[in-house]
């Protein structure tokens, strides 16, 4: 991408975080979308964060990679877990890049 | 600011009373955001253009892979907008606290809504319509959590480019995004959910334009629905013999996967109560 390019992708971008985030504050009370949709729409972010990190940890080079040599997974699985049981991002980042850099070094 | 009524600028006061105890894991977000961003393909006047104007970690998180990858701009266009869907949501939950105020005043406040300011204030259980200091709050919350995410972005924008690129750090930036993840998983149609959009996301990779990220997540949206529609009949049935209130843990039998990873709550929250309390 150009210079030009990119600055115009972050206003595009920056268009579309506001069209978002005052969807509903915009429409004011003449649209309301279905409660069913509305409920079906809290899946939407977890499910692409999902479609995100997952591939780039189980895949190596595209193919399908889940054992410890693969240490992106291995560092993903140790941060994940001590997430939810510590609850601590600074934490759960620091544990996963150490995996991860372990893993790189030594592995 | 000074002309503020007194009553919005204590409430303002309290605002930040109410977040700063949050401040701290903001701080430590933006720094793993802004390290990770000075990691990617952007240049650092890149990364700081983008933060500041996006304000959304998420979603530049997201938005980087597809930047080195060089995909098209809809391609990212379509993941920003995905990941920010939430804030739809959102907004319709601040929408009957603020309906009174001007059209750029509402735009104002939507634009500088984040996950964990708008979780803590809608936990401060306003009525609805004007009620004095509300405002004042909710700028108190939402321009704390702007300020520090900004500082800590471009700190962490700043200090990532002095650490040499074999360190590995721009996988910080994935990792980041796994909290988000966890705390959106509050049930077990959502665990369903993510996991179907995992699994088409490893399948369809080799799919041109992302395309798997669109799969995975209409996926999960179709299964996210029929398991809550099951719920629903399931405590229709139930109703009659419990007549008080029935905790529903049905999910299909494909769901009993791997979903003990946070408690458990029913799957047919209504669409307004927030489970993310990250901000995004």
């Amino acid at each position: 991408m150009s210079t030009f390019e990119i600055w115009f992708a972050f206003v595009a971008m920056t268009a579309i975080t506001i069209v978002t985030r005052t969807f509903f504050l915009l429409a004011g009370e003449r649209v309301a979308l279905p409660q069913r949709l509305q409920r079906a729409l809290r899946y939407a972010p977890a499910a692409a964060l999902a479609v995100i990190v997952v591939p780039e940890v189980v895949l190596l080079d595209h193919q399908f990679a889940v054992h410890l040599g693969n240490h992106k997974l291995a560092a993903a699985v140790a941060a994940t877990g001590w997430f939810i049981w510590r609850k601590n991002m600074i934490e759960m980042i620091a544990i996963g890049m150490a995996v991860y850099t372990l893993g790189r070094l030594f592995l | 600011m000074l002309r503020l009524p007194a009553a919005e600028r204590e409430g303002f006061a309290a605002g930040f009373r109410i977040i700063s105890p949050l401040l701290p894991a903001i701080f430590s977000w933006g720094l793993v955001t802004g390290v990770a961003m000075s990691k990617s393909v952007l240049t650092v006047p890149q990364a700081i253009g983008m933060s500041l104007m996006l304000y959304a970690g998420s979603a530049q998180l997201a938005s980087l892979p597809l930047f080195a990858a060089g995909m098209p701009l809809w391609t990212i266009l379509l993941t920003v907008g995905i990941v920010n869907l939430r804030f739809v949501i959102f907004s319709a939950g601040l929408q009957p606290h603020f309906s009174y105020l001007s059209l750029p005043r509402r735009i104002a406040l939507g634009y500088v809504n984040g996950d964990l300011g708008f979780v803590m204030f809608m936990n401060q259980n306003f009525g609805n319509g004007y009620v004095p200091g509300k405002e004042g709050t909710y700028y108190g919350i939402t321009l704390s959590n702007w300020a520090v995410w900004h500082v800590s972005t471009i700190l962490g924008i700043v200090l990532g480019a002095l650490v040499p690129d074999s360190w590995g750090l721009g996988f910080a930036g994935t990792l980041a995004l796994i909290p988000m993840m966890v705390h959106t998983i509050n049930s077990r149609s959502t665990m369903l959910a993510v996991a179907l959009a995992s699994l088409i996301g490893v399948l369809a990779f080799d799919l041109p334009y992302r395309l798997n990220l669109v799969l995975g997540v209409l996926g999960a949206l179709a299964a996210g629905m029929v398991c809550d529609e099951l719920a629903a009949r399931h405590a229709k049935r139930l109703a009659p013999a419990h007549p008080v209130k029935v905790p529903i843990a049905a999910s299909p039998p494909a769901a009993a996967g791997p979903n003990a990873v946070e408690p458990q709550k029913d799957a047919v929250h209504s669409a307004r109560h927030p489970s993310e309390d990250r901000r995004g």
